[in-house]
């Protein structure tokens, strides 16, 4: 399934769901932020090595570590 | 007395709202969690007098970071207490998640609508969102001290209202949906035990539990998940948006993002561009305005207090007295020289606070996050680490951005290798007596050693004893912003007060100290004359033989060192008095160095050098090891005094031999000798690879592990 990781830069996508394997305390942020099912959200940046990536959703933007973003899974 | 409880998400302007109501100078920026620890004030408001507690920045009720943990509990155990929850106006949306969670918590709120940055096109009504909420709404810039009257005035009314027995009770419908459809919420009644919950606040620990919180869900015993937490959170996101729908016309702009992030994060540029600002700040800092500054000071120090203040005494003691020894050596040639720094240490602090304030630095963390991420440290430690260029025992707290232990020790420990502001009179002092112009590279070899030194040990914790979990980064960015010419001139005004203050308190009485130990016996006769040997000198002579090794062997270097754990500007200061230096004036420490007579005297650049370098790394001064022995515990600040001890002693060691060896051999007999020593180590471990045996592969080398 398509990922944060794995989608293109600059494009929109929809949140499917976040995936079991992240810890309990990480999802919970996750949701409190606004990850969602059925949110949109865009990839704005990567790093150079791509460890760290930059995202756009709900009108506010935010990094991530690419680790947690293999996880955000997004409808094809 | 009113209480208030000042909560928001992180860098909504808090503390700005804080340092604008109560008149305080908190510390500030635009970055996300510079406020890790409660701050209270009182101040008085129509004769009413109102005790406001700064929080750090949460997200919502729940925590994941140490800070967070901070505020969160706070909250909890205050619930009767006023909260103001300050939203900014250009990220009401995601602000609003924290307002409904304390709505269900059922807090008396004021909610302040922060507008920094006044866009035209996003348009917010008011009253409506008053209505929807049932929450008094005020809006304001936070850190306009008039604007800021408005929330006084609902804060009192808020609070004469629940004088007069008003409960405090908002419409929360939203969570309709989970209550008929979700069993598990239904047989949550039966397991929350009524005895340590009021009835009024059962939604909100139903909630709790449904989102599996630890902390409320070990308080009634229950082990079991409930997997609800994104249920919850569309619930409350669902109700947010049906607000924003009816009060809030789109902005369409994207809080937090900027053209100028095109060159500042491209992929390639931005590394370099960080380095470049970095390397221009240091220098007008330190070689350039910093330095020109300096020596004015110095001139003006010298010719109008200085020396009208000597010659006042001498006419009045006698010029052989001990009370104008005194005041030449401890207060003239010790402080006075500290205080020439002045100038370049506000500077310093200044771009510091620059660099924070303008929203650049989320970026630099988003940039440093590859590197720091493999040592087991996240972005996020480029703050505490650039902190800590100004000062190691403010730079720790920060720390707490931190979201496991193990990464919070790991980062406090690493923050006193950070060349704090107060060692760089050492080097500015001692390497320019050596290398003159030349001491820039000195001093710019020096600051990379340390950050250097820090990230390997960093990297060395985190493969053996302090592992980390693995950290999210998530980090919000702000906008950027400009600093205004009044914000500009406060930061230099109250840099140099801080600095002033801390040399004529601690410095200046550490000086006296040291002076009395270095000036009289152990039965306390006056040694100025040149008869006996001073406390410190005794005391000195002992430890000075382990420093042999290391090039310097003096009993006033080892009297330097312990008195500079109590502020490394001592060492300087204390040269100066060894050396019996009676002017405030950086070039007659310079000379006097270099002169075999004088009690601290270095006979070859490479000690210089590694004297710098140990004074770099040796122990943290007193402050930062109280700080540290309170975040991370008696047991890792005793094990990273040692650690650090040790590195100190061994690399300053291995520079002073290799130094020596160039000096003595020469330059290129010794670059040959290395470099022959590299080839035959790195040929040895050619030829043990070709010989080392291939183990038996159970994927038969398809994973790819054994690469």
């Amino acid at each position: 399934m398509n990922n944060l990781n794995t989608c293109k830069i600059g494009k929109l996508y929809t949140i499917d769901a976040i995936g079991e394997q992240l810890p309990l305390k990480i999802r919970r942020r996750m949701y409190d932020l606004g990850f969602i099912n059925g949110q949109k959200i865009k990839v704005v940046r990567k790093s150079l090595l791509k460890k760290a990536i930059l995202i756009e959703i709900r009108g506010y933007t935010l990094s991530l570590r690419s680790t947690i973003a293999e996880f955000i899974y997004l409808k094809s | 007395m009113i209480n208030v409880n000042l909560v928001g998400n992180p860098n909504t302007g808090k503390t700005t709202l804080f340092n604008s109501l109560t008149g305080a100078h908190e510390h500030v920026g635009n970055w996300h969690g510079v406020t890790v620890e409660e701050k209270a004030r009182i101040y008085k408001y129509n004769g009413q007098e109102i005790r406001i507690v700064d929080l750090p920045g949460i997200y919502s009720l729940t925590a994941l970071s140490y800070e967070e943990k901070v505020a969160v509990d706070y909250i909890l155990s205050h619930k009767d207490t006023i909260v103001v929850n300050i939203c900014d106006a250009s990220n009401l949306q995601r602000n609003l998640y924290l307002t409904l969670g304390l709505m269900e918590l059922g807090v008396p709120i004021v909610l302040a609508v922060n507008q920094i940055d006044k866009r035209k096109n996003c348009k917010i009504d008011f009253k409506k969102l008053e209505e929807l909420l049932n929450i008094k709404v005020v809006y304001l810039n936070a850190g306009d001290k008039k604007e800021v009257r408005k929330l006084n005035d609902a804060i009192i009314e808020l609070n004469s209202k629940l004088k007069n027995n008003y409960i405090v009770k908002y419409n929360i419908n939203y969570f309709d949906k989970i209550k008929k459809n979700n069993e598990k919420f239904n047989k949550l009644d039966k397991i929350i035990d009524k005895n340590i919950v009021k009835n009024e606040d059962l939604l909100f620990y139903k909630i709790k539990i449904l989102e599996d919180d630890e902390n409320v869900k070990s308080l009634f015993n229950i082990k079991n998940n409930f997997d609800c937490v994104e249920e919850v959170a569309i619930c409350r996101y669902s109700k947010i948006e049906e607000i924003i729908k009816s009060c809030v016309s789109a902005s369409g702009k994207v809080y937090g993002q900027s053209k100028l992030d095109s060159i500042f994060l491209n992929r390639f540029l931005a590394l370099p561009i960080f380095l470049l600002l970095l390397a221009g700040c240091f220098y007008l800092t330190f070689f350039s305005i910093g330095s020109y500054l300096s020596d004015g000071l110095d001139y003006l120090l010298q010719k109008f207090i200085a020396s009208p203040l000597i010659n006042l005494l001498s006419h009045n003691f006698g010029s052989e007295s001990f009370v104008v020894s005194l005041f030449q050596e401890a207060i003239i040639g010790g402080v006075g020289s500290i205080l020439t720094f002045l100038p370049q240490v506000a500077l310093l602090f200044f771009f510091l606070s620059l660099l924070e304030d303008s929203g650049y630095l989320s970026r630099v963390a988003f940039v440093f996050e590859d590197v720091l991420g493999k040592v087991g440290l996240s972005g996020k430690s480029v703050y505490t680490l650039l902190m800590g260029f100004g000062c190691s025992t403010t730079a720790v707290l920060t720390a707490r951005n931190m979201e496991d232990k193990n990464s919070k020790i790991k980062t406090g420990l690493l923050t006193p290798y950070m060349s704090c502001s107060a060692k760089f009179p050492i080097y500015a002092v001692l390497g320019g007596a050596f290398f003159g112009a030349n001491n820039i590279f000195v001093i710019i070899g020096l600051y990379l050693l340390g950050v250097v030194i820090a990230v390997a040990l960093s990297y060395v914790l985190e493969k053996t004893v302090l592992k980390s979990k693995e950290q999210s980064f998530i980090l919000e960015f702000p906008p950027y912003r400009m600093m205004s010419f009044k914000r500009t001139f406060e930061m230099l005004w109250l840099n140099v007060k801080l600095f002033i203050t801390r040399v004529g308190t601690l410095i200046l009485a550490m000086n006296i100290v040291v002076w009395v130990l270095s000036n009289f016996t152990f039965t306390l006769k006056f040694v100025g004359v040149g008869e006996g040997v001073s406390i410190l000198e005794t005391i000195g002579k002992i430890l000075s033989p382990m420093f042999i090794p290391l090039g310097f062997n003096s009993w006033g270097l080892a009297s330097a060192l312990i008195a500079g754990l109590v502020a490394k500007e001592i060492i300087v200061s204390s040269i100066a008095m060894f050396n019996g230096v009676e002017e405030a004036s950086i070039e007659s420490i310079q000379s006097s160095i270099v002169l075999s007579t004088s009690a601290v005297y270095f006979s070859s650049p490479s000690s210089v050098i590694s004297f710098l370098v140990f004074c770099l790394l040796y122990f943290p001064c007193i402050a930062t090891t109280s700080v540290l022995l309170k975040e991370i515990g008696k047991k890792w600040t005793f094990i990273g005094i040692l650690i650090e001890f040790l590195i100190a002693y061994l690399t300053a060691f291995f520079i002073y031999t290799l130094g020596r060896c160039f000096e003595v051999f020469g330059f290129i007999k010794v670059l040959l000798v290395i470099s022959l020593i590299l080839i035959l180590i790195l040929s040895i471990r050619r030829i043990y690879k070709i010989f080392k045996k291939k183990k038996f592969c159970p994927y038969q080398d398809k994973c790819g592990r054994c690469k």
